[in-house]
C-alpha cells in the first residue's frame, strides 16, 4: 500500500515540465543518478524502487539499513553501489567478537620512527557495508555508530576525518534473532531510511540465475561515476530550497505521528531533519532545485518505517507501520500557500 | 424517515400556505374574499392540531384522524355555532353542515360568477379548503411527496380557470405555483440538512462516493430545478400566447342543469318572453359547422326590435332576395365562410352568420329580411354553407365615425332605426336616469356603450343565474327589466334587453339578436347544442353598421367582442385628457382614418407631461406585459448578483495574497467545483490535477495546460522567491480558461448555468457578509487545504 501510494503520489510528468528551467547542478544530479541506476540495474534486476531508494540515501548524505531475510541481495545492493561510483568500499561481517578498534582503527608503535603511527580501521572508506550489524557488541555498534553521526573517528585523542562521500550500508536480519544484540531505538534513528529487498519477481529471478551462475557479474559491472562527483552531488543537494509551507508540512507531519494512538513511538526531530534531507535528495533527482510535498510523502515511508513504534494495540490488530505512515500521509493537510 | 424531521413546524405551515394560496385563486368567483380569511385561520387551527398529534404519535393515519375531528368542531363554530354543546359538534351540527353544503352545491349550480358569498357558499368553502389542507397535509408531510401536492393544489385552480369569463388571469396561477415551490423548498432543505448531519466518510479523498444521501439530494434540488423550470414555462406560455377563445375545461358549473334532452327539434319562437326562468336548458346538438375565419362568431337566427310588456317581438319582415348593408366601404373587411351540417332547427329559422353576403342552401328555397338579414327557409335544409364579411371594427371607426366625424345627426331615419330608439314605457324613466349615471363623463356613444356593458358585466353587481328571482308583487311586477334591476340576478336575455334599453336611452339605435354561441370545438368543427342559445345586443354605429355587444357576465356566455373591451392603455373612458374639445385643431384636418391612430397618441403624449412620474410608473405597471417585463428584468439583475460578486472578488484576488499562479489556480479551482469536478480533499496540488485529468479525461493539450498552471502553483508555493521572473498572467490565464472550457464542454448545459448563476465563490462571499450582519456565529468556512484540521 505504501508502494502504491508513493508511485501515485510522483507524476513523471513532474520533471518534464520543470527542466528546461532548472540550473546545471540539478541537471547533472538527476543525470548521474539515472547512470547509476541504470548501472544497479544491471545487477539488481527488478528493484528499482529499492535503487531510487539507495540513491536517494547517498545523495542526501545519509546512511541506510537494509533489513531482510538472508539471500535476497542485501549485500549485493551494497556492493553494486559501491562498485558503480568507483570508490573505497569496505564489507565488514559483524561477530561477537569483533572489535571497536577493528571498525575505527589502531595507533601502532612504529619502533623505526618511534612514534605512534594511526592504521586506519574498515570504516575509512566511502562505503561501508556492515553485514548483520545486530551481531556484534553494542560497543562496537556504537563506535560505528559514532563514526556515521559525526563523520570522523576519534582514536587517542586524534581525530580523524572519514573520507567524502561516506556512507553506511548496515544489513540485519529480523529472523535470527539468537544471540543478537539488536540496534536500540535511539541507534535505528541514526540511519537515514530503512529498506526491505523482498524477493524478486518470477522474471527477474529467473534473469538473475542466467547472470549470476557464471563468475560475479559484479566484475562486468563499470563505475559511471567516481567520488568526488558524488560527494560534489551531495553538497548541491543540500542547497534544494525547501520552503516555509513544506517544512510546515514536514513539522504537521511528525507532530501527527507523535499523537497518532496506533504509535508508541512517534517521530523524533531528527527524523523531521531526515525527512526534509531526503526530500531534497528526491527533488534533486527529479532535476528541481525545491522540493514539493510529493517528495516528502515519496520519501516519508522509508525515513520513518524504522522509526516508529507501534502500540500494542495496533501490534494486536495487525497494523504495519507503513499502514499507519499512509494514514499519517492522507489526513495531514497539504498546505496550500505559505504562513 | 421523514416523519421524524417533520417534527419542525415549517412543512407544516408551508402546506398550509400552499393549500390557501391554491383556494384563493376562487376570489374571483365569489364577491368578498372574506371566506378566504376564514379558511385560513380554520386551515391553520387544524393544521398545528395535525403539527401536536405528529410529535405524539408517528401514524400518518391518526393524524388525519385528529385532524378530520378538529375539522368539523372549526366547521361547527365558524358554521353553525347553534347547535353546539358545550363547545362540541353535535349530530344536528352535522345535519346543518350537510345541508349549508348541498344548498351552496345548489346555489353555484344555479349561479355563475361572481356568486354572492352566502354563509351556505362560506361554509363550504371553508369545509373544502379544510379538506384540501388535510390531503395536502398528508401527501406531502405524511407521505413524504410534496412534489405530488402539486395535483392537489392545481384542483383550485382548474375550477377557478374553467368558471373566469375570458380565463383566468395568468398571474392568479404564480400564487398557488409559488406555495406549491415552498412546500418543495422546504423538502430539499430538509433533504440538504438532513445529509449534513450523517456521518462523514472518513480518509477517502479520491474518487466521489455516491451515498444514498447525496442521490436523495440530488433528487430533491433536481425535481425543484424542474418546478421552477415547468412553472416558469407555464407563465411564459400565458404571458405570451395571445388570448384564445375560452375553453371551459368543465364547461361550467352553471351548465350542470341538464334537461330531459329528448332529442326533439330545436325552434324558435317569434317572441322571447324576458320574465320567464330558463329553468330546463336542453343539451341536445343543433347543428355543427366549421368556419374559415380565425375565431367563431356567434350565429345569428332572429332580430328582435320591439319589446312590450316583457316580451320581445320582432318586426314583420320585408322579405326579398337580398338585405340593406349598412357597412361603410371604407371599412376594412375579409369574406369569411362558415359551413353547417347536421342542422336540427326548424324551417322557417335558420342559424346565419351576420352580415351575410351570400350563401348555398342546398336546394332549399329560402327568402331574406330586408331590414334585419334574417334568412327563411321553407324546408330545413341538412347541410348549408354561407359567406358573411369579418369586418375589422375599430374603436376609432365607432368613436369617430367611418369618416373622423362623430355621426350623431348620421343615422338613417328608416323603420328599423326609429323601432330601435323607443323606450319600454314601463321602465322608462328608470332607465334613462340610470344610463345618465352610468354614462356620465363619456363623450361619445361608444364611450356611452362600453360603459353600459362594463356596468353590467362588472360594475353592478349582477350575477348570472339561469332562476330568475321571485316576482316581487308591485308595480314592477310587469316589468322584467325593473325586476331584474332589483334582483341583479338573470341570464342573457335580462343582460341584453337591459343594455338595449340603455343603449336606446343614450341615443344609441339598439336591438335584441338571438342566436347561438360558437359552442363546443371538437374534431375540427364547433358542435353547438341547444345549451349554447344566447341573446345579445346589437348597437347601430354609423359606419359599422349593427355591431354586437356582450353585457352578460359568466363563465358559460360569450366573450366579448374586441371592440367592446377598452384597451388598458388607453382607457378612453377613464382619462379625461384627451376629448375631442380640449385639441380642437383636430377637427380642422383633412379627416383621413390613418391620421386617426396618430392624433391620440400625440394628445398623450402632451398629458404625460403632468402626470407625476410615480403615477406614470404605476399606470404603466397596469399592463400585464409591462409587469412581466419588469419582473423579467428583475430577476435577470438579480440572477446576476452572485456571478458579479463573484468576478468582483476574483478581481480582487485570494485571501491568501497569492501570486498571480495562486489565483488563477484557486479560481479554476472553485471554477471546476461549481461544475462539479472534485477534488480529493488533502491533496497536493499535482495529485489533484492528475485526478480532475484522470477523471474528466481530459485530452493530452488540456492535461499540458493544467500542468503548466500546476507547475507555476508549485514554483509560486515551494521553490525559492526570486526577484524577477515575467509576468506570466497571461499565460496562466490561458492555460486555466482551456482547462475549464473543455471541462465545461463535457458537462450538462443546466450544470453549465448552474455554475454560472451561482458561482460558489459568490455565495460564499454573500453567506459571509450575512453572518457578520446577523452576528451568528461563524461561518462554515471550509480550509482551502491550509486550515489545521484534525480527525
Amino acid at each position: 500500500m505504501a508502494e502504491g501510494l508513493m508511485r501515485g503520489a510522483i507524476d513523471t510528468r513532474v520533471g518534464r515540465a520543470a527542466v528546461s528551467r532548472h540550473d546545471a547542478d540539478m541537471d547533472e544530479v538527476r543525470d548521474v543518478a539515472a547512470r547509476l541506476a541504470r548501472a544497479m540495474e544491471t545487477i539488481i534486476e527488478g528493484k528499482p524502487a529499492v535503487i531510487r531508494t539507495t540513491i536517494t540515501a547517498l545523495l542526501a548524505g545519509g546512511h541506510l539499513l537494509i533489513e531482510d531475510v538472508p539471500g535476497v541481495g542485501k549485500t549485493m545492493l551494497a556492493k553494486t553501489l559501491a562498485r558503480a561510483i568507483a570508490s573505497a568500499v569496505r564489507r565488514i561481517q559483524f561477530t561477537p567478537d569483533l572489535l571497536p578498534s577493528d571498525i575505527t582503527g589502531v595507533s601502532v608503535f612504529n619502533p623505526e620512527s618511534r612514534q605512534f603511527e594511526f592504521r586506519p580501521g574498515a570504516v575509512f572508506a566511502n562505503v561501508v557495508v556492515c553485514d548483520e550489524i545486530n551481531r556484534a557488541s553494542p560497543k562496537v555498534q556504537s563506535a560505528l555508530l559514532e563514526s556515521m553521526e559525526e563523520g570522523q573517528v576519534t582514536v587517542d585523542g586524534q581525530t580523524y576525518m572519514l573520507p567524502q562521500p561516506f556512507m553506511v550500508m548496515a544489513t540485519q536480519n529480523p529472523l535470527e534473532m539468537e544471540g543478537t544484540y539488536p540496534l536500540p531505538e535511539a541507534q535505528r534513528d541514526r540511519f537515514l531510511a530503512r529498506i526491505s529487498m523482498g524477493y524478486p519477481a518470477p522474471a527477474a529471478e529467473m534473469a538473475m540465475l542466467d547472470s549470476h551462475s557464471g563468475r560475479s557479474p559484479l566484475d562486468e559491472l563499470v563505475p559511471v561515476t567516481d567520488a568526488q562527483t558524488v560527494a560534489r552531488l551531495v553538497l548541491a543537494v543540500q542547497s534544494v530550497y525547501t520552503s516555509p509551507a513544506l517544512r510546515h508540512y514536514v513539522v504537521e507531519l511528525v507532530t501527527a505521528s507523535r499523537a497518532n494512538s496506533a504509535l508508541r513511538l512517534g517521530a523524533s526531530p531528527r527524523a523531521a531533519l531526515h525527512v526534509v534531507r531526503a526530500a531534497r535528495a528526491h527533488a534533486a533527482l527529479e532535476g528541481r532545485d525545491y522540493a514539493l510535498p510529493e517528495d516528502v510523502q515519496r520519501v516519508s515511508p522509508a525515513v520513518l518505517r524504522h522509526r516508529l513504534v507501534l502500540s500494542p494495540d495496533a501490534v494486536i490488530a495487525r497494523r504495519t507501520t507503513d499502514e499507519v505512515i499512509v494514514e499519517l500521509l492522507r489526513s495531514t493537510s497539504v498546505p496550500a500557500a505559505p504562513h | 424517515m421523514r416523519w421524524d424531521q417533520s417534527h419542525a413546524g415549517a412543512p407544516v405551515f408551508s402546506a398550509v400556505v400552499a393549500t390557501v394560496l391554491a383556494m384563493s385563486t376562487l376570489t374571483p368567483l365569489i364577491d368578498s374574499p372574506r371566506w378566504l380569511v376564514l379558511a385560513f385561520l380554520a386551515v391553520m387551527a387544524v393544521a398545528s392540531v395535525g403539527w401536536c398529534l405528529q410529535r405524539m404519535t408517528r401514524s400518518r393515519w391518526l393524524v388525519m384522524l385528529g385532524q378530520l375531528v378538529a375539522s368539523s368542531v372549526v366547521l361547527g363554530w365558524l358554521c353553525a355555532g347553534t347547535t353546539l354543546w358545550w363547545g362540541l359538534p353535535t349530530w344536528t351540527t352535522g345535519q346543518r353542515l350537510i345541508d349549508q353544503c348541498r344548498a351552496a352545491g345548489a346555489e353555484v349550480v344555479a349561479g355563475t360568477a361572481p356568486l354572492a358569498a352566502s354563509p351556505n357558499l362560506t361554509c363550504a368553502l371553508v369545509a373544502v379548503t379544510l379538506g384540501l389542507g388535510i390531503v395536502v397535509h398528508l401527501v406531502a408531510i405524511g407521505y413524504g411527496a410534496p412534489a405530488a401536492t402539486g395535483l392537489l393544489l392545481f384542483i383550485p385552480v382548474a375550477a377557478a380557470a374553467a368558471n373566469t369569463t375570458g380565463g383566468l388571469s395568468w398571474l392568479s396561477f404564480a400564487a398557488p405555483a409559488g406555495g406549491w415551490l415552498l412546500l418543495l423548498g422546504r423538502d430539499t432543505s430538509s433533504s440538504l440538512a438532513r445529509w449534513s448531519t450523517s456521518p462523514a466518510l472518513a480518509l477517502t479523498p479520491t474518487g466521489t462516493p455516491r451515498s444514498e444521501d447525496q442521490a436523495d439530494t440530488g433528487f430533491a434540488a433536481r425535481s425543484l430545478s424542474l418546478a421552477i423550470g415547468g412553472i416558469v414555462a407555464a407563465l411564459t406560455c400565458a404571458a405570451i400566447i395571445p388570448h384564445l377563445p375560452t375553453r371551459y375545461l368543465l364547461d361550467g358549473l352553471a351548465e350542470g342543469i341538464n334537461g330531459s334532452g329528448n332529442g326533439a327539434q330545436v325552434g324558435y319562437s317569434s317572441t322571447l318572453d324576458v320574465g320567464r326562468s330558463l329553468a330546463s336548458a336542453d343539451s341536445s346538438e343543433v347543428f355543427r359547422y366549421r368556419t374559415t375565419a380565425q375565431s367563431a362568431v356567434p350565429l345569428r337566427v332572429i332580430v328582435a326590435t320591439s319589446y312590450e310588456d316583457g316580451v320581445w317581438t320582432r318586426p314583420t319582415p320585408t322579405l326579398g332576395t337580398t338585405a340593406r348593408s349598412d357597412v361603410a366601404a371604407s371599412v376594412q373587411r375579409s369574406e369569411q365562410t362558415v359551413t353547417v351540417r347536421a342542422n336540427t332547427l326548424a324551417a322557417p329559422a335558420l342559424a346565419t352568420p351576420q352580415p351575410l353576403v351570400g350563401a348555398d342552401f342546398k336546394g332549399a328555397a329560402w327568402q331574406i329580411d330586408q331590414a334585419t338579414a334574417d334568412v327563411y327557409v321553407e324546408t330545413r335544409p341538412s347541410d348549408y354553407a354561407t359567406t358573411y364579411l369579418a369586418l375589422e371594427i375599430t374603436p376609432a371607426l365607432l368613436r369617430d365615425g367611418v369618416d373622423g366625424i362623430p355621426g350623431d345627426d348620421r343615422l338613417p331615419s328608416n323603420r328599423t332605426v326609429q323601432q330601435s330608439l323607443r323606450l319600454d314605457l314601463a321602465s322608462a324613466d328608470r332607465i334613462r336616469a340610470l344610463t345618465a349615471a352610468v354614462t356620465r363623463g363619456t363623450s361619445n356613444r361608444y364611450d356611452a356603450a362600453l360603459a353600459i356593458q362594463h356596468w353590467l358585466r362588472d360594475e353592478g353587481g349582477f350575477s348570472y343565474s339561469l332562476e330568475l328571482a321571485a316576482v316581487i308583487p308591485g308595480p314592477t311586477a310587469l316589468d322584467p327589466i325593473s325586476a331584474f334591476l332589483d334582483s341583479r340576478r338573470g341570464y342573457c336575455v335580462q343582460f341584453a334587453s337591459t343594455m338595449i334599453m340603455m343603449a336606446r336611452a343614450s341615443g344609441i339605435p339598439a336591438r335584441m339578436a338571438i342566436g347561438f354561441l360558437p359552442g363546443i370545438w371538437q374534431d375540427g368543427e364547433y358542435a353547438v347544442s341547444s345549451a349554447d342559445a344566447h341573446s345579445w345586443p346589437e348597437l347601430y354605429f354609423p359606419g359599422a353598421g349593427w355591431v354586437r355587444f356582450e353585457p352578460t357576465p359568466g363563465g358559460n356566455v360569450g366573450s366579448p367582442p374586441a371592440w367592446s373591451v377598452p384597451a388598458a392603455t388607453a382607457a378612453p373612458t377613464t382619462a379625461p385628457g384627451p376629448s375631442p374639445s380640449v385639441n380642437p385643431s383636430g377637427s380642422g384636418q383633412p379627416t383621413q382614418p390613418g391620421d386617426q391612430g396618430v392624433e391620440p397618441v400625440d394628445g398623450e403624449g402632451v398629458t404625460e407631461v403632468d402626470v407625476p412620474w410615480v403615477e406614470r410608473a404605476r399606470l404603466w405597471l397596469t399592463d400585464p406585459w409591462h409587469v412581466a417585463l419588469t419582473l423579467l428584468t428583475l430577476v435577470l439583475t438579480g440572477s446576476l448578483i452572485l456571478p458579479s460578486t463573484a468576478a468582483i472578488r476574483h478581481r480582487r484576488g485570494h485571501p491568501h495574497g497569492g501570486s498571480d499562479a495562486e489565483r488563477e489556480w484557486q479560481r479554476l479551482m472553485s471554477d471546476l467545483a461549481d461544475l462539479g469536478v472534485t477534488a480529493p480533499e488533502r491533496g497536493t496540488v499535482r495529485q489533484t490535477a492528475n485526478h480532475i485529468a484522470a477523471e474528466e479525461r481530459l485530452p493530452e493539450t488540456t492535461t499540458n495546460s493544467l500542468l503548466t498552471l500546476v507547475d507555476a502553483v508549485e514554483r509560486d508555493r515551494y521553490a525559492r522567491p526570486t526577484g524577477g521572473q515575467g509576468d506570466r498572467s497571461g499565460e496562466l490565464r490561458l492555460a486555466a480558461r482551456h482547462v475549464w472550457l473543455t471541462v465545461a464542454r463535457g458537462k450538462t448545459w443546466s450544470r453549465r448555468l448552474r455554475a454560472f448563476l451561482a458561482p460558489s465563490v459568490g455565495r460564499l462571499w454573500w453567506r459571509e457578509h450575512a453572518h457578520r450582519v446577523t452576528g451568528r456565529g461563524q461561518p462554515d468556512r471550509r480550509p482551502e487545504g491550509g486550515g489545521r484540521w484534525r480527525r
